[in-house]
C-alpha cells in the first residue's frame, strides 16, 4: 500500500500552483473581456496640441461607449502611446501594439511625418491604421490597404480655396508662400496646377519651415509684377501665422487663404484683427460648429458634439476634436458591425459609405482613395475675435468656377490622392 | 533695389542675433576655454520670461529685462558650478564632460520650457512697434534695435575685457588657468562671472528674437546651433570673431532668397553648415581667430 501523506515540499508546490491558477484566472478572464485599441499619437513637439485634443475626443467617445455597455458585451480598452515625433519610435510602438498588446486596430497616428515614416508597419503586422496625416497622397500605395486617412480637409482642398478667392475678390494673380521642402514644393506645384484651371497665375516663394523672419519673401510678393491679388500661405504653425502677420507690414494688403493643419483658435489668436478679416480658408464643418447655418444638413450632429465636448472639458472643441473623435468612431462601428477581426475591420473600413462624424463630412472610402472626401463637401471659414467662423460652402465656389466634379476627380487623380 | 535692401536688412538683424548667440559662447571661451552648449538655454529662458513678466504679467519693462537679466545670470552661474564641481585648477574640466553636461543642460532647460509654458509658439512685443522704409526696404523698428543692442554689447564688452582688471584676469585665466591661480587671481569666480554675462547676452538676444521670430521651447537648439556657427565662423576666443561671423551668416542666408521661386528657400538651409564645413577645412580657427602657435 503507497502511503498518500504529503511531505512539506509537495505541499509548497500545491499552494504555488493554486496562487499562480487564482492569478491567472482574472487576468485571462479581463482580456475576454475587453477589446483593445491603440492609441498612437505624438504628444510633444508643435503638434502636440492637436495630439491633445484628439485623444481627449477618441477617449470621451469611448467612454460613451463603454458607459452604455461596450460593444457586443465587450469594453473597449484604448492604450495610449505617444511617438515622440519619432518615426521610429512609432514604428516599434506600433508593433507592440500589434504584436504584444493584441490591438485589433490603431487610432493615429496623426502627424504626416510620422506616418510617412513608418506607413508600411500597419501592412505588415496588418492591423488597421486609422490615421490623420494631411497629405495621405504621400503614403506609398502597397503601404494604403491597412492605412487611411481620417483627416477631411487635406492640402488639395485648402488650395481649392482659390476657387473661393476667384469668385469673391476676382483674383488674376496668386503669391504664394510655402515652406523649402518637398512638402511645400509639392504644394506649390498643386497650387499652380489648380491655377491653371482656374485661370490664376500662380507665383511662390518659399523659405525654410524653421524661419521665423518671412518679410524676404513677403516683399518680394509684394513686389511682384503684375501684382498679386491674394496670399496663399503654406506651413503649420508660426511660419504660417507669422507669414499672415508679416504680410500687411511687407505692403500686401490682400486676402489671405492657408492650409497647413492650424485650424485651432489658439494658433490664430495672435493674429491682428485687421488680418483675421482677410483670412479665408477651406476647412470641414467642424471647424465652425457654433456658427454654422442651422439648415446645414450636419449643423445638429456637430452642436451635439460640440455640447458634449464643452460639458466635458469646459471649451469649444477644435477640429483636431472632431478628427480624433471621428477616428474612434471609425474602428468602433466596424467592431459593432463585424467583431473583433483585424482583418475584417480593415475591410469593413475601406467599403463603408456615407459614414458621417464630428467633421461635418460624409466618408466614402474605396480603393485608391483613403480620404473618402470629396472638395464639394467643404465650407469656407474665416476668422473673428480669434475664432474660425462659417464664410459659405466652398461647393457654390466651384460650381461658378466651372470646376465640375469630373474635373476635381481628374486633377486629384494627377496629384496622386485618387488612385488611377 | 528693394528686394536687395530688404534681404540686406533683414539679413544684418538676423546676423545681429547670431552675433549676440556667438558672443556669449565667446566671453565662456575667453576666459575658461569651455565650450557652453548651455547657451541657447539662456536665449529661451530670457525670451519666455520676459514675455511672461512684460506682456502677461504687464510688470515695467525695466522691472521685467532686469529680473530676466538676473535669472539668466543665477542659470550661468549654475551652469559653470555645475560642470566645475569636481574641477580645480590644476585639473580643468576636461572639453569632453563640458560639453556633455552643458547640453545636458539644454536639453533639460527644454523640457522645463515645455512643462512650464507649453507646446505653443508665442510672440513677444517689439521693443518699438511699426516700421519705416528704406530704399524700398520695409524695415521693422526692431530690426534697428537688434542691431543697436549688438553694437552696445560688444562695445561694452571690448572695453569690459581690455580695459578692466576683471577682464584681463579673465583672458589671463584662459590662457593659463594654474598660473592665475598661482598669482592669487580667484579663478572660480572669473568663471562664474564669464558664464553670468554669457548667460546675460543670450537672454538679451532671446527677448530681441521674440517679437520677429516668436519662441517655443525647442528653440533652445536653434539658439545654440546659430550661436555657435557664428563662434566657430568668426573665430574663437575674441569679441569681433562671432560679430563677424554673425553677421556675415545673416547676410548670407537672406541673400539667397534673392534666387526666384523655391530654389533661393532651400538653399538657405544648406548655406550655415556649409559655411562651417568650408572654414573648418580651409580655416579652422575661424575668420579673425590666430592660427595655433602663431
Amino acid at each position: 500500500m503507497v502511503s498518500a501523506r504529503l511531505n512539506g515540499g509537495s505541499i509548497r508546490k500545491l499552494i504555488a500552483a493554486a496562487v499562480f491558477a487564482a492569478l491567472l484566472v482574472p487576468a485571462t478572464a479581463s482580456a475576454q473581456d475587453s477589446i483593445k485599441i491603440g492609441l498612437l499619437l505624438t504628444q510633444v513637439g508643435p503638434t502636440a496640441l492637436f495630439a491633445r485634443d484628439e485623444a481627449r475626443a477618441a477617449e470621451m467617445y469611448i467612454s460613451d461607449v463603454n458607459k452604455a455597455g461596450g460593444v457586443n458585451g465587450k469594453k473597449i480598452e484604448l492604450i495610449n502611446l505617444d511617438t515622440q515625433g519619432k518615426p521610429d519610435i512609432a514604428s516599434s510602438l506600433y508593433r507592440r501594439l500589434a504584436d504584444q498588446d493584441g490591438v485589433v486596430a490603431v487610432i493615429g497616428p496623426d502627424s504626416v511625418f510620422i506616418t510617412l515614416g513608418m506607413q508600411s508597419i500597419p501592412g505588415e503586422v496588418k492591423v488597421m491604421s486609422v490615421a490623420a496625416p494631411g497629405l495621405y497622397e504621400l503614403v506609398k500605395p502597397e503601404s494604403r490597404n491597412y492605412l487611411v486617412s481620417a483627416w477631411s480637409a487635406y492640402s488639395f482642398e485648402g488650395t481649392l480655396a482659390m476657387a473661393y478667392h476667384l469668385e469673391k475678390f476676382h483674383v488674376k494673380r496668386i503669391g504664394m508662400i510655402t515652406t523649402a521642402d518637398a512638402v511645400g514644393q509639392r504644394i506649390a506645384n498643386t497650387a499652380k496646377t489648380i491655377g491653371q484651371k482656374l485661370g490664376i497665375d500662380v507665383i511662390a516663394e518659399a523659405q525654410p519651415a524653421s524661419d521665423r523672419d518671412l518679410l524676404p519673401s513677403l516683399r518680394k510678393l509684394a513686389a511682384a509684377s503684375p501684382a498679386i491679388d491674394s496670399l496663399y500661405v503654406f506651413g503649420s504653425g508660426p511660419f504660417a501665422n507669422i507669414a499672415m502677420n508679416q504680410a500687411e507690414l511687407a505692403g500686401l494688403n490682400v486676402p489671405i487663404m492657408y492650409t497647413g493643419g492650424n485650424v485651432i483658435p489658439s494658433l490664430v489668436a495672435d493674429l491682428s484683427p485687421q488680418v483675421q478679416s482677410k483670412v479665408f480658408l477651406t476647412a470641414a464643418r467642424g471647424a465652425v460648429g457654433e456658427t454654422l447655418p442651422a439648415s446645414d444638413p450636419y449643423a445638429k450632429q456637430i452642436h451635439a458634439f460640440d455640447e458634449e465636448y464643452n460639458d466635458r472639458f469646459h471649451e469649444t472643441p477644435t477640429m483636431p476634436a472632431a478628427v480624433g473623435y471621428d477616428m474612434a468612431y471609425t474602428i468602433v462601428d466596424a467592431i459593432r458591425n463585424v467583431g473583433p477581426d483585424r482583418a475584417a475591420i480593415a475591410e469593413y473600413i475601406w467599403k463603408k459609405q456615407r459614414f458621417s462624424g464630428a467633421q461635418g463630412v460624409e466618408f466614402n472610402r474605396s480603393t485608391g482613395n483613403g480620404y473618402g472626401v470629396t472638395p464639394d463637401q467643404m465650407i469656407i471659414a474665416t476668422i473673428k475675435d480669434g475664432k474660425f467662423v462659417f464664410a459659405g460652402y466652398l461647393k457654390d465656389s466651384l460650381d461658378k468656377a466651372g470646376l465640375t466634379p469630373q474635373a476635381i476627380e481628374e486633377l486629384m487623380r494627377q496629384e496622386g490622392i485618387l488612385a488611377h | 533695389m528693394g528686394e536687395i535692401a530688404q534681404v540686406i536688412v533683414a539679413g544684418l538683424s538676423q546676423g545681429s542675433i547670431y552675433a549676440l548667440l556667438g558672443l556669449g559662447f565667446s566671453v565662456v571661451s575667453m576666459s575658461t576655454r569651455v565650450l557652453n552648449i548651455a547657451q541657447g538655454a539662456y536665449s529661451l529662458v530670457g525670451g519666455f520670461l520676459f514675455i511672461t513678466l512684460a506682456a502677461r504679467l504687464k510688470i515695467p519693462v525695466a522691472v521685467a529685462l532686469a529680473l530676466c537679466l538676473l535669472a539668466a545670470i543665477v542659470m550661468g552661474v549654475v551652469t559653470e558650478r555645475i560642470i566645475n564641481l569636481s574641477a580645480r585648477p590644476w585639473k580643468p574640466v576636461s572639453p569632453e564632460t563640458a560639453i556633455l553636461a552643458t547640453l545636458a543642460i539644454l536639453v533639460s532647460v527644454e523640457g522645463a520650457a515645455f512643462l512650464i509654458w507649453g507646446p505653443d509658439p508665442i510672440a513677444g512685443k517689439p521693443v518699438q512697434p511699426g516700421s519705416f522704409r528704406l530704399l524700398g526696404a520695409i524695415v521693422p523698428w526692431q530690426y534697428v534695435w537688434n542691431i543697436v543692442a549688438l553694437i552696445a554689447i560688444t562695445a561694452g564688452l571690448h572695453l569690459f575685457l581690455n580695459r578692466t582688471w576683471t577682464g584681463r584676469a579673465m583672458r589671463a585665466n584662459a590662457e593659463n588657468s594654474l598660473m592665475s591661480y598661482l598669482l592669487g587671481v580667484n579663478v572660480r569666480r572669473l568663471a562664474a562671472i564669464s558664464f553670468g554675462i554669457a548667460a546675460a547676452i543670450g537672454a538679451v538676444a532671446g527677448i530681441l528674437t521674440s517679437p520677429i521670430t516668436w519662441i517655443d521651447y525647442q528653440m533652445g537648439g536653434t539658439f545654440m546651433l546659430f550661436g555657435l556657427l557664428a563662434f566657430l565662423i568668426g573665430g574663437e576666443r575674441s569679441i569681433a570673431g562671432p560679430l563677424v561671423g554673425g553677421l556675415l551668416l545673416g547676410m548670407a542666408e537672406n541673400v539667397l532668397l534673392l534666387i526666384p521661386g523655391v530654389a533661393g528657400g532651400l538653399l538657405k538651409q544648406v548655406v550655415p553648415m556649409l559655411a562651417l564645413l568650408i572654414m573648418l577645412i580651409f580655416r579652422p580657427e575661424g575668420l579673425l581667430g590666430r592660427k595655433a602657435g602663431s
